[in-house]
């Protein structure tokens, strides 16, 4: 099934997200300081994929499960294959909520984006384990977007790009 | 088929490259005659916004006696 909603990856909250809670190893090369000096990458995908949350931890990586290269949407030099690295990270609680959130995310330059339908955020930095570069959440655009010779920048929601509450 | 429809047509078969020497080529030619008179021109029909904001969906989990819903 395409793209209907924006979801974090149940593995990704067993571990790495919430690794310590229960003794939950955390995932090989994950660093000590986890997503705040990570790299976190967004890499754009077709409707051809099937997003699913519940994915077993080897089906949430960049360029596993349905997350191939094949159908990754890049631009050949402003947003090419793997996507782009995240900047301004922060993880942070408010009333009843614990939000990870970035600066929004533009292209390098002049790019041609066609149909991109959402994102992938990893974390990149993961290189091996179960998984290398490990899916932490899932992010739909509400449809295709495409830009011809123009800029492209995703806004992230308000209230950030995956969150807990409670 | 209309005008504005047959130029969106030739702009999907416009390559990357070529494109984007439309698009910088038009932003040089100041002034567009046709962006004077606050209308749309055959250029930004043909490649369509020069800027694309998308909005991204939060990704939320809901705790509570579990974490349901993730």
């Amino acid at each position: 099934m395409a793209w209907t909603d924006s979801r974090i990856f149940t593995q990704a909250i067993l571990s790495p997200l919430t690794a310590s809670a229960w003794s939950t190893a955390e995932p090989t090369t994950y660093g000590a300081n986890g997503l705040s000096a990570d790299t976190v990458d967004v890499a754009l995908f077709n409707n051809s994929v099937t997003p699913d949350r519940d994915a077993v931890v080897g089906s949430t990586g960049y360029n596993t499960g349905t997350w191939t290269t094949g159908n990754e949407v890049t631009d050949a030099t402003n947003w090419v294959a793997g996507g782009r690295a995240l900047a301004s990270k922060t993880y942070t609680a408010g009333t009843s909520v614990v939000a990870f959130d970035a600066a929004d995310l533009a292209g390098g330059g002049t790019l041609t984006i066609t149909n991109a339908f959402g994102c992938l955020v990893y974390d990149a930095t993961i290189t091996a384990g179960t998984v290398a570069k490990q899916g932490m959440s899932f992010n739909y655009f509400g449809g295709g977007q495409s830009v011809t010779a123009g800029t492209f920048t995703i806004i992230w929601d308000a209230t950030g790009i995956f969150k807990f509450t409670n | 088929m209309s005008a504005e429809a047959l130029l969106r047509e030739a702009g999907k078969l416009l390559s990357t490259d070529l494109a984007m020497l439309l698009r910088e080529a038009h932003d040089q030619m100041e002034p567009c005659a046709a962006h004077d008179e606050g209308q749309t021109c055959c250029v930004d029909l043909m490649l369509g916004p020069a800027e694309v904001k998308v909005y991204a969906q939060a990704a939320a989990a809901v705790g509570g006696a579990g974490i349901e819903g993730v």
